[in-house]
């Protein structure tokens, strides 16, 4: 813990003298405390996608944070891999993933960790399981070492609306659907050839695999880049969970991205930044910043 | 299986998305054309049953889809849309049936579809997957990141795998240490007998290859009892699963006689059974027996053959480079899980195989007077073996409750004819074995458990050895004429009770245990000679009984932590022995013996194991050196002993260390032990000329033996390059008895390995194996038998044609420093292969140089063995594989 701890805080100090250059704040650290890894189910199928999606840009104030524009270098994007079970499907991050076994493995040698992460380094930060029964559970992590918050829900219902439009992705032709799914309009391109009705994140129902959905604004895109049968283990890692409802779950990010510093030291995290004359201070509510909330799920 | 998988997709479709069960899109439409309702049902066109599918209905042409629907448990749908063209593309598919399509008029009907299954399998793999990965103690190969063309069964993979070893016979070992098991999807379908499996399935159905470390197969003892047992999973690809595979070859061909090759296995891997079927038969060199072995020890034989033919020693080359055989094998396994998870299982095995062998072989025994009592003999045989096993078994692995009982019947019987220079032996030999063992264990608590383990087994082996003369053999052999008939008969009972308690203070874990084993032998035996007074009165005649009685508690102590584990196991054993032999030997031995076995293990990392063993034990003599009455064992050797109980003490020591890194797929084995032990009793033999008698001396004499050995394995991704690579040492230092004498035996030995497998360019494979062996032998009274060294190398280069074309040649060298003649020894292979999608032809000619006779020597304990062993001439080979 004390090595995560001096991370944060060599984090946070660059962290802070970039906030207004653009970097990404929220760039999350790869974890080992995990207990064990329970496997779920056995996967039959595994899909990766390129999930494209904004750039949490802080700022000192709302109004130097609405100035700013999302060009395209504000865009990030990160490996999503999809592991599909008979029971159990899993959505994650690649790059997260890869991170936080090579740390665990480093950790129990004895060997200085790493913050980054293979790729160009940005992860989002959350992992999805859909159960048969009609069950989703999310992990989602939090700032630096903060907690790992983790809810339940129902599938949501998915009322997808056809359309004639044709496309080609990673060599199958794809059929074109579109949905309205919490506070967002998507666009989704369908494989007939692939006939499992899953996609990423929750999305799903549609008759063949989804191997590229976007949001009509251009905000969160997945599109396939790899596809595979085998048989792999579909595994959750068992972390201290702060287990709390969706609503509940959706306030504490909400106000995380709100107040990054000030959501760190309530949850124990204590660390010093640089101001923007050098100096250095104690994080704290008063200086804390503002970062872009830009959740999946608007309502 | 794929009507399952149709279902669980579609009933996770209807679950996870609810409002979508029979729920469509609409194109938006800017009038409003009639509603159309198609509807029907999807059955399977070979049982009629409902498939679970989707229904698209689209438009002709390039147009897209306007609706869809998924079909019920049934098959049935109703897919409603609203369009105005004339006709409508209806398109039905699903995971595991053949997608079709049909037009419709757009009128509101019913329409019936009836769907041909087929497996799905996507176009391409489009990602690289990880090679190995590491989750706990599981460790997951993936299998085409191994595998290369050449690979027709799951064993030629196993081979490339690093840290993993597959030892000649088939025997797999992970970090040098046999595997325990090999399990398909999870379930044990072949218990030991795994060589079925690997030698069987072909690469193309498994997914990945899963290494279980420390696996407690006993669920209700699972965090409890620590298992130092390793297990080998193969997780079948989903196209494989639930669907019958086959794979087959024939082939024919020449070499000094006609050679045919011909086996076909039938498999099936579900969700509640699993099965496979084999039949097998060649004269070509391969040993079946291989496949059919049990690696768990089966049912063991109760007591050794204490007399047979002589037999030519076959060389350590490639079996199929030596071996005249014919060969017939068929087995069938089969694995039923009820609904609650247990696991019925029933596996038959046959093997009937008749091999020849010839050699001229020249045996030196190094006397104490530093002189050598040589002894050649040109050596012919035929032999005959006849085996059937058979196993039924039940387990039922839950929770809190393990019970497994397993039943086995075993039958062998041999026949062979051995001709030394003019003597000829026949022998012929039956054994019968049944044996039920029961294992229960009850998980009582979180901190408590209770096993119980109980075996009996029972052994009926007659056999006789007659030695007759081919021509004028009364006068040159002593005991031409004669007749030794052995029966004999063994029984064993052991019952193991066991109590785990863990103590919530110290994390310990308590287990008291009571361990009963009962041994009875009975020894029947009568040598016959035509002039008995040659024996001088020795006694020819056994009629023994041997008790045995252990009864052995003790208290098992073992703690268990991330990084430790800990166990000490302390009985405290009580024998009683008897031993009757009329007119010979009344004796009854009590003794007490305490024999401590303490195991540390010690992971200072993941990636890293420390293990540390010590053990005392004492050795009791069994029956096989008790007897007084002669036994001829063969046709120059009779042996009779005293029969003297008393015990020998060894203590063990062992350490090993073991480093594997999954991401640089990299992994290191260090291990060495010694051995300290006090025979107290030695069993040499007394020569005169070549004839031998078999003796027994006490001796206060200690044995020191120590080996250390190191391997190494590393996988690149460049080329695909796997090295491994081993070194070895052994000192020995012995008491020997030999004349009447006991003297000191000192024997050393070092050698070193070196394996790899790359593909230099994507047409070209390379396999390359290498071994140098270098080992002395030295006896007290100054006298060395000269140092042997030898080396063998086998390369392989696989080319890669294309049209599915493929060139294999395979050259194999071997080196003696101690053949007189020439000392190395080289054998050329070349094939060719024409691969058609299921299909592989495979044009193989063999020992292309026409080499007939490979020498070679080898060192023992008090001498030298040297051979000219007749080897399978050139021979061409057609064959044809098909895998589905």
């Amino acid at each position: 813990m004390k090595i995560a701890r001096c991370i944060v805080f060599l984090f946070f100090m660059t962290a802070g003298l970039s906030l207004l250059s653009a970097q990404n704040p929220y760039n999350v650290l790869p974890r080992t405390d995990w207990e064990n890894m329970t496997v779920l189910d056995s996967a039959y199928m595994r899909v990766q996608y390129e999930m494209s999606f904004r750039m949490a840009v802080a700022a000192y104030t709302q109004e130097e944070l609405d100035k700013i524009e999302f060009t395209e270098d504000k865009y990030l994007t990160d490996k999503r891999i999809i592991e599909i079970g008979d029971e159990v499907r899993k959505d994650y991050s690649g790059y997260l993933e890869a991170a936080d076994l090579r740390n665990r493995q480093w950790e129990e040698e004895g060997k200085p960790l790493y913050t980054s992460f293979e790729g160009n380094g940005n992860v989002y930060p959350f992992e999805v399981f859909m159960f048969n029964d009609g069950r989703i559970r999310t992990n989602s992590r939090t700032l630096a070492t903060g907690p790992i918050l983790q809810w339940e829900e129902e599938a949501p219902e998915m009322q997808w609306s056809l359309s004639d439009g044709r496309d080609t992705v990673l060599g199958y032709p794809c059929m074109e659907a579109s949905l309205e799914f919490a506070g967002r309009s998507y666009t989704a391109w369908f494989s007939p050839d692939i006939p499992v009705p899953y996609g990423p994140y929750k999305f799903g129902g549609l008759p063949g695999l989804i191997l590229k959905i976007g949001d009509d604004s251009g905000h969160y895109t997945w599109e396939a880049t790899g596809i595979e049968q085998g048989s792999w283990p579909i595994y959750e890692k068992e972390y201290m969970f702060q287990k709390a409802s969706r609503e509940k779950s959706r306030k504490v990010l909400e106000n995380m991205y709100k107040g990054p510093y000030a959501f760190l030291v309530s949850v124990g995290v204590n660390f010093m930044i640089r101001n923007k004359d050098g100096s250095f201070s104690k994080a704290t509510a008063e200086n804390d910043v503002i970062m872009y909330y830009d959740p999946i799920e608007l309502e | 299986m794929k009507n399952i998988l149709i279902s669980v997709c579609l009933v996770s479709l209807c679950l996870a998305f609810p409002a979508k069960v029979e729920g469509q899109g609409n194109v938006s439409q800017p009038r409003h054309p009639p509603e159309t309702v198609i509807e029907g049902r999807v059955s399977f066109a070979s049982t009629g049953g409902g498939a679970v599918c989707f229904v698209i209905v689209g438009l002709q042409g390039d147009g897209g889809a306007i609706a869809y629907a998924s079909s019920d448990g049934d098959g049935n749908y109703a897919v409603r849309f609203r369009t105005d063209v004339d006709s409508v593309v209806v398109r039905i598919s699903g995971m595991g049936l053949k997608t079709l399509t049909r037009t419709l008029p757009n009128v509101s009907a019913r329409a019936d579809f009836s769907v041909e299954e087929e497996v799905f399998d996507l176009d391409e793999v489009t990602i690289r997957a990880e090679k190995i990965k590491m989750r706990g103690d599981i460790v997951s190969y993936n299998v085409e990141s191994f595998r290369s063309e050449e690979d027709l069964v799951i064993e030629d993979v196993l081979r490339k795998l690093p840290g993993v070893t597959v030892s000649s016979n088939g025997t797999i070992l992970y970090k040098q240490k046999p595997i325990k098991a090999v399990m398909i999807e999870g379930m044990d379908l072949l218990k030991g007998r795994y060589g079925i499996a690997t030698k069987n399935i072909s690469p193309d159905h498994i997914a990945t290859v899963e290494i279980l470390e420390n696996h407690q197969a006993v669920k209700a003892l699972r965090d409890l009892v620590p298992s130092d047992d390793t297990y080998l999973n193969l997780k079948l690809k989903t196209s494989s699963k639930g669907v019958f595979l086959f794979s087959g070859a024939a082939g024919g061909g020449y070499g000094g006689k006609g050679l045919w090759y011909a086996e076909a296995a039938g498999m099936y891997f579900g969700h509640s059974s699993q099965h496979i079927v084999t039949g097998k038969t060649n004269n070509t060199g391969e040993d079946l027996r291989y496949e059919l072995m049990d690696h768990d020890g089966g049912v063991y034989s109760l007591g050794k053959t204490l007399a047979s033919p002589t037999l030519a020693s076959p060389p350590a080359i490639s079996k199929e480079k030596y071996y005249f055989n014919t060969s017939y094998s068929a087995s069938l396994n089969e694995l039923f899980r009820t609904k609650k998870g247990d696991d019925i299982n029933v596996n038959i095995s046959y093997l009937n195989d008749l091999e020849t062998r010839s050699t001229l072989s020249e045996t030196s025994w190094m006397l104490p007077d530093s002189s050598l009592n040589v002894i050649t003999e040109d050596i012919r045989n035929r032999i005959g073996l006849q085996k059937v096993d058979a196993e039924f078994g039940y387990t039922s692995n839950r929770n809190n409750n393990y019970v497994q009982s397993r039943n086995f019947f075993s039958g062998e019987f041999d026949d062979a004819l051995s001709h030394v220079g003019g003597v000829r032996q026949d022998f012929d030999l039956s054994s019968i074995k049944a044996a039920t063992s029961l294992f229960l264990v009850n998980r009582s608590s979180e901190d408590n458990a209770y096993e119980l383990n109980a075996k009996v087994i029972y052994e009926h082996k007659p056999y006789r050895l007659r030695v007759g003369g081919d021509t004028g053999a009364a006068q040159v052999n002593r005991f031409a004429g004669a007749l030794q008939n052995v029966v004999s008969d063994g029984l064993s009972a052991s019952l193991f009770v066991n109590g785990v308690v863990k103590s919530r203070l110290w994390g310990i874990t308590f287990s008291p245990t009571l361990s009963v084993l009962y041994d009875m032998n009975l020894l029947g035996s009568e040598l016959e000679l035509p002039d008995m007074s040659a024996l001088q009165g020795v006694p020819v005649v056994n009629d023994m009984m041997m008790n045995r009685l252990r009864i052995a508690p003790a208290i098992d102590a073992s703690y268990s932590s991330m990084r430790f584990d800990v166990r000490l196991f302390l009985p405290v054993a009580y024998y009683f022995t008897s031993l009757r032999n009329p007119g010979m030997t009344s004796i009854d031995r009590h003794r007490v013996f305490i024999t401590p076995q303490l195991n540390v293990k010690y992971r200072p990392a993941a990636s890293v194991d420390m293990d540390f063993d010590y053990s005392l034990g004492y050795s009791m003599p069994d029956f096989s050196f008790l007897y007084e009455g002669a036994i001829l064992r063969d046709y120059r050797s009779l042996t009779r002993y005293e029969a003297d109980l008393t015990e020998g003490i060894t203590n063990r020591f062992s350490l090993s260390v073991g480093y594997k890194n999954i991401f640089d797929m990299f992994f290191v084995d260090f291990n060495a032990a010694y051995s300290l032990s006090s025979p107290r009793v030695l069993y040499g033999y007394d020569f005169d000329g070549i004839y031998s008698t078999a003796m027994t001396r006490r001796t206060s004499g200690l044995s020191h033996v120590f080996s250390a050995g190191a391997d190494f394995s590393k996988g690149f991704y460049w080329k695909n390059l796997n090295l491994k690579l081993g070194a070895g040492v052994s000192y020995g230092d012995m008491p020997y008895l030999v004349q009447e004498q006991v003297v000191g035996m000192k024997s050393q030995a070092y050698q070193a390995s070196l394996g790899f497998s790359f593909s230099p360019f994507s047409f070209l494979g390379v396999d390359y194996s290498g071994n140098v062996l270098y080992s002395a032998v030295s006896q007290g009274s100054g006298e060395d038998v000269a140092p042997l060294l030898t080396n063998s190398n086998l390369l392989k280069l696989s080319f890669r044609l294309p049209e599915g074309v493929g060139v294999e040649l395979v050259g194999d060298h071997y080196y003696n420093s101690a053949s007189s003649g020439k000392k190395s020894f080289v054998l050329f292979d070349a094939g060719v292969t024409y691969s058609y999608k299921k299909f592989r032809w495979v044009l193989s000619c063999s020992n292309l140089l026409d080499t007939r006779n490979y020498v070679y020597s080898v060192l023992s304990a008090g001498g030298s063995f040297r051979t000219d062993y007749a080897i399978r001439p050139r021979s061409f080979l057609l064959k044809m594989y098909m895998a589905f």
